[in-house]
């Protein structure tokens, strides 16, 4: 049915998708170690996984090459994690993005949304839960692309 | 902006004591009529320095010179003496004396009450207008008079009839009394106001303080929580990790595995720290109840997946948009959902329902406010009688020592109490709980909308001061 990637419909407790359906993820959060483990949890889950400590590297990564679903820290120097939101969805419609937000900024997080995020994270999270949701939005993305193909005129994400 | 304040504050207590001055300069003249002088120029005089001892004694009694600061007060004063001074003599009869000044209470009054109270003094300075005109003229005894007399009291006394006398006597009487009955209940309701809102000016600048504290302490935490929050965020992520690659048997494991359960329950504090001392910084708007309960829903869901619970959800969605704090509003029902879910065993049933419905009459049928009524229920072990009344509390909990905070049921408390709301538990032991929250459909009102914005000049000034 699906082309894309496509984990397996109920995330379990380990969600792994199938080797050949490695989706590309970028992680963009300015303390480092925080995005090399979520790198290295992903990779884990078998994504491949880049990381970028800043907004302009974010955006110079996305240049080079595509990036299915990224996970975008709210809270960074010289840009926040709003306006690269913006910027990647402007370069790319099809990309997805989860936003890691701060606690307690569930207004935030639903800002995030509005303006084209497709979910957001509460830090500190767990890495399990932050797989499940790396793997529903995939699946969504999935489903939105295929749509795409079927009507290329309707926008899904201008419905949100 | 304060001096602003300050101004405005001042001018009224000017116009309010000058108000009260009239009244009493009105009721001296009244009962000093009989005794007045022929000489314009004399009367004037004395009705001049009249007024400035009353001005000064009800400045006194009103505390106003202790607020009123700079030019106003002389000015007014002198511009008011001179005022009533002039009219006052150069109108000749015995009605038209008082009708300028009635007019200056009235324009006086009219610009320091609010409308309704307006329109009381108004009807009130009207009552005494008529009854004064009715006893001046009807009530007279007409045959008393020739047309000329210009003051009726001393041609009474010049006539001296005892019975003329008498009737003249009674007359006047009449008046006083009349005069200073209503006199004393209108400075009454003007002073009345003045207490009340004293009153209402403490009570304010006390919440004000108080918001000032949870501001502090919300930025406080806030900062604590975020340098704390990190380094929690990057151990359990790598612990996770660790986990992931030891054996599940291995002792190395386990020790993991306890290491995990106390850095989640550091989260955990934090968190609810976080919650309890941040609600009065976010922002007032009108939400939709069935979208923020349908967010707290979603954010229950793993947990509830993990422990196997139903959860039926009930939510009208035609609620009316209600004026709240979103965030608050969020977290109160997440908090609820966990801390039913945290008493029910496995495989337990949560009960979440919403809907709109007319509070209850109080005062008449045609009271139609609405209600917005939340409520969580669940299956679980229920809440012992001893502890209902105190799991409001903060730092109160039943769930044992470092497993949770306390805090839980106290922000929800919080959140409704800030949205004018009541709740209400009701619980059967090992028949389970239920919490039932009762909002104001218009949600959080407009006054509260004026301290909100007062807060917020607080806020910057605060802010302005740290940076």
């Amino acid at each position: 049915m699906a082309s894309a990637a496509k984990p397996r419909k109920r995330p379990a407790k380990n969600p792994r998708p199938k080797a050949a359906s490695r989706a590309r993820l970028l992680v963009v959060d300015d303390e480092i170690d925080f995005a090399r483990m979520i790198q290295t949890s992903l990779a884990q889950s078998g994504y491949r996984v880049d990381i970028a400590q800043s907004a302009t590297q974010a955006i110079a990564l996305q240049r080079k090459k595509p990036y299915d679903l990224a996970l975008v820290d709210l809270r960074m120097p010289e840009m926040t994690g709003l306006e690269l939101l913006q910027y990647l969805k402007l370069r790319d419609k099809g990309i997805f993005v989860i936003m890691m937000t701060a606690y307690g900024s569930f207004s935030i997080g639903i800002e995030a949304l509005k303006k084209g995020a497709c979910d957001y994270l509460a830090k500190p999270f767990k890495l399990n839960s932050m797989k499940e949701k790396v793997a529903e939005a995939l699946e969504r993305r999935a489903r939105y692309l295929e749509e795409q193909s079927l009507f290329p005129q309707r926008s899904t994400m201008d419905e949100w | 902006m304060s001096s602003f304040e300050t101004d405005r504050q001042s001018f009224r207590h000017l116009l309010r004591a000058r108000t009260l001055c009239l009244g009493l300069l009105i009721l001296l003249l009244w009962l000093g009529e009989g005794s007045r002088s022929q000489s314009i120029a004399v009367e004037a005089g004395w009705n001049i320095l009249l007024f400035a001892v009353v001005l000064s004694l009800v400045f006194m009694a009103l505390g106003g010179i202790r607020r009123i600061t700079g030019f106003l007060l002389p000015l007014v004063m002198i511009v008011d003496t001179l005022l009533a001074g002039v009219w006052i003599s150069a109108s000749g009869g015995p009605v038209s004396n008082y009708m300028p000044l009635f007019l200056l209470i009235l324009v006086s009054a009219l610009m320091i009450l609010p409308p309704k109270r307006a329109v009381v003094v108004v009807a009130w300075v009207l009552v005494i207008a008529i009854v004064t005109l009715y006893l001046d003229f009807a009530w007279r005894l007409p045959m008393v008079f020739d047309a000329g007399d210009i003051n009726p009291f001393s041609a009474i006394l010049e006539k001296s009839s005892l019975e003329f006398r008498r009737a003249a006597y009674l007359h006047q009487g009449v008046r006083w009394v009349f005069f200073l009955v209503m006199i004393t209940l209108l400075c009454f309701v003007l002073m009345r106001q003045v207490w009340s809102r004293e009153e209402k000016l403490r009570a304010r600048e006390k919440s004000l303080e108080q918001k000032r504290h949870f501001i502090q302490m919300g930025e406080l935490t806030g900062r604590i929580a975020h340098g704390v929050n990190t380094p929690l965020g990057l151990i359990s992520g790598n612990l996770e990790l660790l986990m992931g690659e030891t054996r599940k048997d291995s002792k190395t494991y386990k020790q993991l595995a306890q290491i995990d359960q106390y850095v989640q329950r550091a989260i955990n504090t934090v968190r609810d720290v976080l919650d309890y001392s941040r609600q009065s910084l976010s922002e007032i708007k009108p939400v939709s109840v069935p979208h923020i309960l349908q967010a707290a829903v979603q954010a229950i869901q793993p947990k509830l997946k993990e422990k196997e619970a139903k959860l039926i959800v009930d939510i009208d969605p035609n609620l009316p948009a209600l004026l709240a704090y979103t965030e608050g509003l969020f977290q109160a029902h997440l908090n609820l959902l966990e801390n039913a879910l945290d008493s029910i065993d496995t495989g337990g049933l949560i009960t979440l329902s919403a809907k709109f419905q007319y509070r209850q009459v109080r005062l008449s049928a045609a009271d139609k406010r609405g209600e917005i009524k939340v409520m969580v229920r669940d299956t679980g072990r229920g809440i012992p009688s001893p502890d209902l009344k105190r799991i409001f509390e903060p730092f109160y909990s039943t769930k044992g020592f470092g497993k949770g905070t306390g805090l839980g049921l106290a922000i929800v408390k919080r959140v409704v109490d800030e949205h004018r709301g009541t709740i209400t538990v009701e619980s059967r032991m090992g028949e389970g709980s239920s919490f039932t929250i009762l909002f104001p459909a218009e949600g959080i009102s407009a006054e509260r909308d004026h301290e909100k914005d007062a807060l917020g000049y607080n806020a910057d000034h605060l802010n302005g001061k740290d940076a």
